[in-house]
Protein backbone atom coordinates (compact mmCIF):
# COMPACT_ATOMS: atom_id res chain seq x y z
CA UNK A 1 0.00 0.00 0.00
CA UNK A 2 1.30 3.50 -0.74
CA UNK A 3 2.56 5.29 2.30
CA UNK A 4 1.47 8.69 3.45
CA UNK A 5 4.63 10.15 1.91
CA UNK A 6 3.95 8.41 -1.39
CA UNK A 7 0.46 9.88 -1.50
CA UNK A 8 2.04 13.27 -0.94
CA UNK A 9 4.25 12.76 -3.99
CA UNK A 10 1.23 11.78 -6.09
CA UNK A 11 -0.66 14.83 -4.84
CA UNK A 12 2.27 17.08 -5.77
CA UNK A 13 2.41 15.60 -9.28
CA UNK A 14 -1.30 16.26 -9.75
CA UNK A 15 -0.95 19.76 -8.35
CA UNK A 16 1.92 20.56 -10.67
CA UNK A 17 -0.10 19.33 -13.64
CA UNK A 18 -2.99 21.55 -12.53
CA UNK A 19 -0.76 24.59 -12.20
CA UNK A 20 1.36 24.23 -15.33
CA UNK A 21 -0.35 21.66 -17.55
CA UNK A 22 -0.91 24.10 -20.39
CA UNK A 23 2.64 25.08 -21.33
CA UNK A 24 3.28 26.58 -17.94
CA UNK A 25 -0.19 27.97 -17.40
CA UNK A 26 -3.03 26.27 -15.51
CA UNK A 27 -4.46 23.10 -17.02
CA UNK A 28 -7.95 24.62 -16.71
CA UNK A 29 -7.07 27.09 -19.48
CA UNK A 30 -6.56 24.11 -21.79
CA UNK A 31 -9.30 21.70 -20.69
CA UNK A 32 -11.73 22.30 -17.84
CA UNK A 33 -12.84 18.67 -17.74
CA UNK A 34 -9.34 17.36 -17.23
CA UNK A 35 -8.57 20.09 -14.72
CA UNK A 36 -11.62 19.06 -12.66
CA UNK A 37 -10.53 15.43 -12.78
CA UNK A 38 -6.95 16.22 -11.79
CA UNK A 39 -8.17 18.53 -9.00
CA UNK A 40 -10.24 15.69 -7.59
CA UNK A 41 -7.36 13.23 -7.73
CA UNK A 42 -5.10 15.76 -6.05
CA UNK A 43 -7.68 15.96 -3.25
CA UNK A 44 -8.04 12.18 -3.22
CA UNK A 45 -4.33 11.74 -2.58
CA UNK A 46 -4.47 14.31 0.21
CA UNK A 47 -7.28 12.30 1.82
CA UNK A 48 -5.39 9.06 1.30
CA UNK A 49 -2.31 10.72 2.77
CA UNK A 50 -4.27 11.48 5.94
CA UNK A 51 -5.85 8.02 5.96
CA UNK A 52 -2.51 6.27 5.52
CA UNK A 53 -1.28 8.10 8.58
CA UNK A 54 -3.59 5.90 10.65
CA UNK A 55 -2.99 2.85 8.45
CA UNK A 56 -6.23 3.16 6.48
CA UNK A 57 -5.90 2.34 2.79
CA UNK A 58 -9.13 2.52 0.77
CA UNK A 59 -8.94 -0.07 -1.99
CA UNK A 60 -11.29 -1.06 -4.80
CA UNK A 61 -14.03 -2.07 -4.93
CA UNK A 62 -15.71 0.53 -2.82
CA UNK A 63 -12.68 2.76 -2.33
CA UNK A 64 -14.52 5.97 -3.19
CA UNK A 65 -17.35 5.16 -0.77
CA UNK A 66 -14.83 4.24 1.92
CA UNK A 67 -13.07 7.59 1.46
CA UNK A 68 -16.35 9.48 1.70
CA UNK A 69 -17.15 7.64 4.94
CA UNK A 70 -13.69 8.40 6.28
CA UNK A 71 -13.98 12.09 5.46
CA UNK A 72 -17.57 12.36 6.72
CA UNK A 73 -16.76 10.66 10.00
CA UNK A 74 -13.32 12.05 10.82
CA UNK A 75 -12.79 15.17 8.70
CA UNK A 76 -16.27 16.66 8.34
CA UNK A 77 -14.80 20.15 7.86
CA UNK A 78 -13.67 19.27 4.33
CA UNK A 79 -16.48 16.91 3.40
CA UNK A 80 -18.42 19.41 1.26
CA UNK A 81 -15.28 20.57 -0.55
CA UNK A 82 -14.14 17.01 -1.23
CA UNK A 83 -17.62 15.96 -2.36
CA UNK A 84 -17.87 18.89 -4.78
CA UNK A 85 -14.56 17.90 -6.36
CA UNK A 86 -15.70 14.27 -6.59
CA UNK A 87 -19.01 15.20 -8.21
CA UNK A 88 -17.36 17.62 -10.65
CA UNK A 89 -14.92 14.91 -11.72
CA UNK A 90 -17.81 12.49 -12.21
CA UNK A 91 -19.67 15.00 -14.38
CA UNK A 92 -16.42 15.47 -16.32
CA UNK A 93 -15.93 11.73 -16.77
CA UNK A 94 -19.48 10.45 -17.22
CA UNK A 95 -21.40 13.49 -18.42
CA UNK A 96 -21.35 15.03 -21.84
CA UNK A 97 -18.94 17.84 -22.65
CA UNK A 98 -21.85 20.25 -23.03
CA UNK A 99 -23.25 19.16 -19.67
CA UNK A 100 -19.91 19.82 -17.96
CA UNK A 101 -19.43 23.19 -19.66
CA UNK A 102 -22.93 24.27 -18.69
CA UNK A 103 -22.40 23.11 -15.12
CA UNK A 104 -18.98 24.76 -14.70
CA UNK A 105 -18.90 27.66 -17.16
CA UNK A 106 -16.07 30.11 -17.79
CA UNK A 107 -13.40 30.06 -15.12
CA UNK A 108 -15.49 28.18 -12.54
CA UNK A 109 -13.10 25.22 -12.53
CA UNK A 110 -10.08 27.36 -11.69
CA UNK A 111 -11.82 29.94 -9.51
CA UNK A 112 -13.96 27.61 -7.39
CA UNK A 113 -12.91 23.98 -7.80
CA UNK A 114 -9.16 24.63 -7.70
CA UNK A 115 -8.70 27.94 -5.92
CA UNK A 116 -11.40 27.41 -3.29
CA UNK A 117 -12.28 23.72 -2.88
CA UNK A 118 -8.87 22.17 -3.43
CA UNK A 119 -7.10 24.95 -1.57
CA UNK A 120 -9.41 24.45 1.43
CA UNK A 121 -8.45 20.77 1.54
CA UNK A 122 -4.77 21.59 1.10
CA UNK A 123 -4.86 24.05 3.99
CA UNK A 124 -6.73 21.57 6.19
CA UNK A 125 -4.32 18.72 5.49
CA UNK A 126 -1.33 21.01 5.88
CA UNK A 127 -2.51 21.85 9.39
CA UNK A 128 -2.69 18.14 10.23
CA UNK A 129 0.88 17.50 9.14
CA UNK A 130 2.25 20.87 10.18
CA UNK A 131 0.28 21.99 13.19
CA UNK A 132 0.99 25.49 14.41
CA UNK A 133 3.54 25.66 17.14
CA UNK A 134 2.00 26.09 20.56
CA UNK A 135 2.30 29.59 21.94
CA UNK A 136 5.52 30.12 23.74
CA UNK A 137 5.19 29.92 27.48
CA UNK A 138 5.17 33.31 29.14
CA UNK A 139 8.49 34.04 30.65
CA UNK A 140 8.53 35.39 34.15
CA UNK A 141 10.17 38.69 34.76
CA UNK B 1 -45.61 13.61 1.92
CA UNK B 2 -42.97 11.31 0.54
CA UNK B 3 -43.90 8.83 -2.15
CA UNK B 4 -41.52 6.02 -2.98
CA UNK B 5 -42.34 4.14 -6.14
CA UNK B 6 -40.98 0.68 -6.78
CA UNK B 7 -40.74 -0.63 -10.30
CA UNK B 8 -40.40 -4.43 -10.20
CA UNK B 9 -38.26 -6.07 -12.81
CA UNK B 10 -40.11 -8.06 -15.45
CA UNK B 11 -40.57 -11.67 -14.40
CA UNK B 12 -39.61 -11.02 -10.80
CA UNK B 13 -41.86 -12.98 -8.50
CA UNK B 14 -42.92 -11.33 -5.27
CA UNK B 15 -41.49 -13.00 -2.21
CA UNK B 16 -41.51 -12.05 1.42
CA UNK B 17 -38.31 -10.41 2.58
CA UNK B 18 -37.07 -9.93 6.08
CA UNK B 19 -37.24 -6.31 7.16
CA UNK B 20 -33.79 -4.77 7.06
CA UNK B 21 -32.81 -3.49 10.50
CA UNK B 22 -31.81 -0.17 8.98
CA UNK B 23 -35.20 0.45 7.39
CA UNK B 24 -36.28 2.62 10.31
CA UNK B 25 -33.19 4.74 9.92
CA UNK B 26 -33.80 4.93 6.19
CA UNK B 27 -37.34 6.16 6.75
CA UNK B 28 -36.04 8.70 9.26
CA UNK B 29 -33.64 9.89 6.60
CA UNK B 30 -36.55 10.23 4.16
CA UNK B 31 -38.38 12.41 6.70
CA UNK B 32 -35.24 14.47 7.15
CA UNK B 33 -34.88 14.68 3.37
CA UNK B 34 -38.45 15.93 3.12
CA UNK B 35 -37.69 18.72 5.60
CA UNK B 36 -34.45 19.50 3.77
CA UNK B 37 -36.21 19.74 0.43
CA UNK B 38 -38.91 21.98 1.85
CA UNK B 39 -36.22 24.33 3.08
CA UNK B 40 -34.66 24.37 -0.41
CA UNK B 41 -37.93 24.83 -2.29
CA UNK B 42 -38.03 21.25 -3.54
CA UNK B 43 -40.08 22.11 -6.57
CA UNK B 44 -36.88 22.84 -8.47
CA UNK B 45 -35.16 19.58 -7.58
CA UNK B 46 -35.76 15.91 -8.37
CA UNK B 47 -34.60 13.32 -5.85
CA UNK B 48 -33.49 9.76 -6.57
CA UNK B 49 -32.06 6.87 -4.62
CA UNK B 50 -29.97 4.77 -6.98
CA UNK B 51 -29.18 1.18 -6.09
CA UNK B 52 -26.11 -0.51 -7.48
CA UNK B 53 -24.45 -3.69 -6.24
CA UNK B 54 -25.85 -3.35 -2.76
CA UNK B 55 -25.00 0.32 -2.33
CA UNK B 56 -27.43 3.21 -2.18
CA UNK B 57 -26.58 6.63 -3.56
CA UNK B 58 -28.60 9.79 -3.21
CA UNK B 59 -28.95 12.06 -6.25
CA UNK B 60 -30.51 15.49 -6.42
CA UNK B 61 -31.01 16.94 -9.87
CA UNK B 62 -31.69 20.64 -10.23
CA UNK B 63 -33.55 22.31 -13.05
CA UNK B 64 -30.69 24.78 -13.41
CA UNK B 65 -27.87 23.88 -15.79
CA UNK B 66 -25.13 25.45 -13.68
CA UNK B 67 -23.82 23.51 -10.69
CA UNK B 68 -25.32 25.02 -7.56
CA UNK B 69 -22.44 25.22 -5.05
CA UNK B 70 -24.68 26.63 -2.35
CA UNK B 71 -27.11 23.73 -2.60
CA UNK B 72 -24.30 21.20 -2.90
CA UNK B 73 -22.83 22.40 0.40
CA UNK B 74 -26.22 22.06 2.07
CA UNK B 75 -26.64 18.60 0.55
CA UNK B 76 -23.24 17.58 1.89
CA UNK B 77 -24.17 18.82 5.35
CA UNK B 78 -27.41 16.86 5.13
CA UNK B 79 -25.85 13.66 3.82
CA UNK B 80 -22.59 13.45 5.78
CA UNK B 81 -24.13 11.87 8.91
CA UNK B 82 -25.92 9.24 6.82
CA UNK B 83 -22.77 8.44 4.85
CA UNK B 84 -20.89 8.23 8.13
CA UNK B 85 -23.42 5.65 9.37
CA UNK B 86 -23.22 3.67 6.14
CA UNK B 87 -26.86 4.24 5.20
CA UNK B 88 -25.94 5.77 1.85
CA UNK B 89 -22.67 5.61 -0.04
CA UNK B 90 -22.71 9.02 -1.65
CA UNK B 91 -24.72 12.17 -2.23
CA UNK B 92 -24.51 13.86 -5.59
CA UNK B 93 -25.95 17.09 -6.90
CA UNK B 94 -26.46 17.00 -10.63
CA UNK B 95 -27.29 19.96 -12.83
CA UNK B 96 -30.21 19.66 -15.24
CA UNK B 97 -29.69 16.49 -17.26
CA UNK B 98 -31.56 14.77 -20.04
CA UNK B 99 -32.70 11.19 -19.50
CA UNK B 100 -29.72 10.01 -21.56
CA UNK B 101 -27.31 12.13 -19.54
CA UNK B 102 -28.81 10.82 -16.30
CA UNK B 103 -28.23 7.23 -17.43
CA UNK B 104 -24.50 7.88 -17.34
CA UNK B 105 -24.71 8.21 -13.57
CA UNK B 106 -27.29 5.63 -12.58
CA UNK B 107 -30.04 3.50 -14.01
CA UNK B 108 -33.17 5.67 -13.74
CA UNK B 109 -35.38 2.62 -14.32
CA UNK B 110 -34.08 0.95 -11.17
CA UNK B 111 -33.81 4.08 -9.06
CA UNK B 112 -36.30 5.12 -6.43
CA UNK B 113 -37.71 8.52 -7.23
CA UNK B 114 -38.73 10.50 -4.18
CA UNK B 115 -41.72 12.63 -4.91
CA UNK B 116 -42.33 15.51 -2.59
CA UNK B 117 -45.81 16.95 -2.79
CA UNK B 118 -46.42 20.51 -1.78
CA UNK B 119 -49.62 21.57 -0.08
Amino acid sequence: MPSSAEHRVKYQANRQLLDTGNNGTPLSTLDGCWAAIVAFYAALHLVDRVAARINLHPTPPGAHAARLRFVSSQHRAIFADYNDLKVASEIARYGTLNQFNRAFPGTTVQDILVNQKLVAIENYVNLIFNPPAPPAAATGS
Amino acid sequence: MITIGFRPKAGESPRPRRMHPQINLFLKMCEHLFEFMQEQDGRDVEVFFARDSGSISLYLMTKAEAYNFDLSRKLSEFAAPYIDRGLIDSATLLPASSHEELEAFFDPKRALRIEIQHA
